[in-house]
C-alpha cells in the first residue's frame, strides 16, 4: 500500500533527521562553537524533507483520493499530536540527557522538525489501521 | 460509510460492486488497475466503508457497462 509505504519512509526520515541534528551539536557546542553551521544544516535539512517527503514523494506514489483523504486527515491530526508531544517535553524539560550532557530544555528546540515527522508519520500509520480493521 | 440524512429520513449508500466484480471474474487488484485506484480502495468500497467520489463511481460504472445508480444506491437507515 503506497500509503504506508509514505508514513514508513518518513517515519525513517524523522528518526534520521534527529540523528543528524544530534550529531550538529558538535559544531554547536564547544569547543568548536560554530552556530552559524548548525543553522544551515537545521533549515537546509527542512526544507530538502519539505521537498522529499511532502512534494516529491506524494507526486511519486500517485495518491488515489481516498488515500489523498487520509493523509490530508493525518496532518490535522499529526498537527494536535505534535503539540502533546511539546506539552510532555516543556513538563519534562529540567531531566538532563545524559548521552549528551545536555538538559531536555537546551535540546528539545532543535528536535522540533524531526518530532513533527515521527508525530505525523506514527498517526498516519495509525489512522490507516483503523482504516483497515 | 456515510448515513444521508434526506428530509426526517437517515439512508445509507449500498453498493454491488463486489457482485459485478465478481460476475466478471476480476481481482480488487485488476479492478484497481482499470480504476488507477489502490486494492484498499477498492476493498473500502466493497465493505462500504468508503464512498467514492462521483468521478470515481462514473469511471466504476463506465468499466462495467453500467448507469451509476445500479451499482450504487441508498437504503433506509436506522
Amino acid at each position: 500500500m503506497n500509503l504506508n509505504k509514505i508514513f514508513k519512509e518518513e517515519l525513517s526520515f524523522g528518526i534520521f533527521t534527529a540523528l543528524l541534528f544530534a550529531l550538529v551539536l558538535w559544531f554547536d557546542e564547544p569547543p568548536l562553537n560554530k552556530h552559524w553551521i548548525g543553522s544551515v544544516i537545521y533549515i537546509a535539512t527542512g526544507w530538502a524533507v519539505y521537498y522529499f517527503v511532502f512534494l516529491k514523494s506524494l507526486k511519486e506514489y500517485k495518491l488515489d483520493e481516498r488515500e489523498m483523504l487520509i493523509f490530508t486527515r493525518t496532518g490535522n491530526t499529526a498537527a494536535f499530536t505534535f503539540i502533546t508531544m511539546l506539552v510532555i517535553l516543556f513538563y519534562l524539560q529540567e531531566i538532563n540527557v545524559s548521552i549528551l550532557r545536555l538538559p531536555l530544555k537546551e535540546l528539545w528546540g532543535r528536535f522540533l522538525l524531526p518530532l513533527f515527522l515521527i508525530a505525523h508519520s506514527i498517526t498516519g500509520l495509525i489512522l490507516i489501521g483503523i482504516e483497515e480493521r | 460509510m456515510l448515513y444521508l440524512k434526506i428530509g426526517n429520513e437517515f439512508y445509507q449508500m449500498k453498493n454491488i460492486l463486489h457482485i459485478l466484480r465478481a460476475e466478471r471474474r476480476l481481482s480488487q487488484e485488476d479492478l484497481a488497475k482499470l480504476l488507477d485506484v489502490s486494492r484498499q480502495t477498492i476493498n473500502a468500497i466493497e465493505r462500504e466503508k468508503y464512498d467514492p467520489s462521483l468521478p470515481l463511481a462514473l469511471k466504476i460504472a463506465k468499466v462495467f457497462n453500467k448507469k451509476v445508480e445500479e451499482i450504487f444506491f441508498l437504503e433506509n437507515g436506522k
